[in-house]
């Protein structure tokens, strides 16, 4: 199916045009959100969850474990949604925060999971003791067993995923473990439909319930392999390797299919290599030129062992991208001014932003990196600016030997860039220096909706 | 190059809630109800043992019964029908001496459909079985059976009740 690449002079080279802007308001996700809450509330009440609070123990308890196990169970399918990676999401909110509140609302399940768990157990216990309830809530009644698996599985995933079990763990093991997260949710969807008094004894819920599962299923199914099975069929190719600086490396990827595709600076794709033994790990890359049809650039720092898999990438290897994602796009600058900060590999998405800018918007580019060495494309970055009735200015060095404590203070920026205020500010690079920058920058009086930051994605 | 995005319209930002909002309380609102329907009719009455035969011979459906440990020789109490979506389900219960519940049996539930009858046939032995052990109406819901549970635990309340220990 894969063609060879065609040479750029069979068609005339321009730029991508822009993805399309998402329709969808804030008031649009609110109203997704509390739709559903309150019909899994309403459903609760509905079928007695608030008359048999007040009741015997028994039944406040069972009450209980009902709605938190409902609650958990809509958090489980908000969580999902995230992570199908809508570009009606994607395109107005960004991956990074996706995955954010994917994270948030799967430390919301497993809260309400464990109450969930404690309330069914102090119900069941009521007559036999705890023991017994736990002998028959883990394999005596019907499916129980396969969902005790699967929240043990669910409640594991979340652990792993909390920052201190993460740090610990490589991206593998982590990854893997979160996989096993589908399968969790899926054991513990028949005891919902079997033991849930909410969907066992009312079929039009019962209806719903399924009905909401499996379109969501489907969606996932199409979001996260369709689209992967579209890029395998046709991927792109290594056409440029460019060694930049010490461990830094630029790629470019290019391919027929190109000409169809949308994408803008600042924006960053998952790159999968199809090499054995690489073909599932995906990394996020942030474009370091502005995408044009003659190919997508990545400029790579070699900092651990898969992106050095693409720092000494071969030229021909096949590669598939999925994306782009990212909303720190030159769509954010209107005719304003503009201040680009962008620290060590941070400097790739900064350069393919500035492309895009024109001399209206005068940009002055900051340029933090840590030593000589890890310098890239300074002239490049220069001549972009020059052009576009900019400069580049850099800061160099250790933070440790640097003149003053901190180089994003708003005194220091406002030394570098006077007119500070009247700038919108891109800033890329390490968390901590985006961070400082936000600070300094609003400190310096830059309103909060003008600052935009995009983590360095490499 | 540079897209401007418009305001969106106040309609356009209320639009999706009241939509969502208005189909969600319709969806609410044809679910079933059984929260709340459990009535109790009828008297309670202390009878003595003498009429349990009479009462179980004259009993429409099935008898349901589960003997409890120790002597079940004190107050018999039939209690009212708790009349709930798929029917009306009755209890009697008796105590021993010392006014313990022993025994609970079943003189009425709903069985004209094969369904109620396959649901309450399982599940109410065991919730016979539960309150004798427990003593009371503290029993869990058999899954499958909850809207029997619900009748069932408000028609013995009902009884425990009216013959305090």
């Amino acid at each position: 199916m894969t063609r060879p690449t065609p040479t750029s002079s069979e068609s005339q080279v321009h730029p991508l045009p822009a993805p399309q802007e998402s329709r969808v308001l804030d008031t649009d996700v609110g109203a997704i959100i509390g739709a559903l809450t309150l019909v899994v509330v309403g459903l609760w009440s509905r079928h007695g969850g608030v008359t048999s609070l007040g009741d015997s123990a028994a039944k406040t308890y069972t009450s209980l474990a009902q709605l938190t196990g409902l609650l958990c169970s809509e958090a489980g399918l908000l969580g999902l949604i995230l992570i199908t990676r809508t570009p009606l999401m994607e395109r107005r909110y960004g991956l990074d925060r996706m995955f954010n509140w994917h994270r948030l609302l799967g430390e919301a399940m497993a809260i309400f999971l464990a109450l969930h768990i404690a309330f069914g157990v102090a119900a069941w216990a009521i007559p036999g003791g705890t023991m017994n309830a736990i002998q028959s809530l883990t394999g005596e009644e019907p499916y129980m067993a396969l969902t005790s698996v699967g929240s043990v599985i669910v409640l594991l995933v979340t652990i792993s995923s909390l920052k201190w079990f993460r740090n610990k763990l490589s991206y593998e093991m982590w990854y893997f473990v979160h996989l096993t997260a589908y399968f969790g949710l899926a054991a513990s969807f028949s005891h919902q439909i079997v033991l849930g008094t909410d969907f066992a004894d009312d079929s039009l819920a019962r209806g719903f319930w399924v009905a909401i599962h499996v379109a969501l299923v489907a969606w996932i199914i199409w979001s996260r392999w369709g689209r992967f099975f579209v890029a395998l069929a046709r991927p792109l190719r290594v056409s440029a390797v460019t060694h930049e600086a010490q461990g830094i490396t630029s790629v470019v990827l290019s391919g027929a299919h190109l000409r169809k595709a949308k994408a803008q600076g600042g924006q960053f794709y998952l790159v999968r290599q199809l090499v054995k033994g690489r073909w599932w790990q995906s990394n996020p890359f942030s474009l370091s030129a502005q995408p044009t049809t003659a190919g997508l650039r990545f400029t790579v720092k070699s900092r651990g062992e898969s992106s050095n898999a693409f720092t000494n990438i071969a030229l021909g290897t096949r590669v598939i991208v999925e994306g782009p994602y990212g909303v720190c796009t030159p769509d954010v600058v209107n005719s304003e001014k503009v201040l680009l900060v962008g620290g060590g590999i941070g400097i790739g998405p900064v350069m393919s932003f500035l492309e895009q800018l024109t001399p209206q918007h005068e940009p002055i580019v900051l340029y933090r990196v840590s030593s000589e060495q890890e310098m890239s494309q300074v002239k490049g970055i220069e001549g972009l600016a020059t052009a576009r009735n900019g400069s580049v200015q850099t800061l160099v060095g250790p933070r440790a030997t640097l003149k003053v404590a901190d180089p994003f203070s708003a005194d220091a920026l406002l030394k570098a860039v006077p007119d500070l205020a009247q700038r919108v500010v891109i800033v890329a690079g390490p968390e901590s220096m985006v961070k400082a920058v936000q600070r300094g920058a609003r400190a310096a009086g830059v309103p909060v909706e003008n600052i935009h930051a995009e983590r360095a994605w490499w | 190059m540079v897209v401007v995005s418009k305001k969106p319209t106040l309609g356009r930002q209320i639009f999706p809630a009241v939509a969502l909002t208005v189909i969600g309380v319709g969806f609410i609102s044809q679910l079933d109800n059984p929260g709340s329907e459990v009535v109790l009719e009828g008297a309670i009455g202390a009878v003595t043992p003498s009429t349990l035969a009479t009462n179980t011979t004259l009993a429409p459906s099935p008898v349901i019964s589960v003997e409890g440990s120790g002597t079940c020789d004190g107050d018999v109490v039939t209690g009212p029908t708790a009349v709930f979506k798929w029917g009306g389900l009755q209890l009697q219960a008796t105590f021993t001496k010392k006014n313990v519940l022993c025994n609970v049996t079943v003189l009425n539930y709903p069985n004209e459909d094969d369904k109620s009858l396959s649901i309450n046939q399982s599940a109410l032995p065991v919730y016979n079985q539960e309150a004798t052990e427990a003593g009371n109406a503290q029993i869990a819901v058999v899954s499958g059976a909850t809207d029997s549970w619900r009748a069932y635990t408000a028609g013995l309340q009902a009884i425990l009740d009216a013959h305090p220990a």
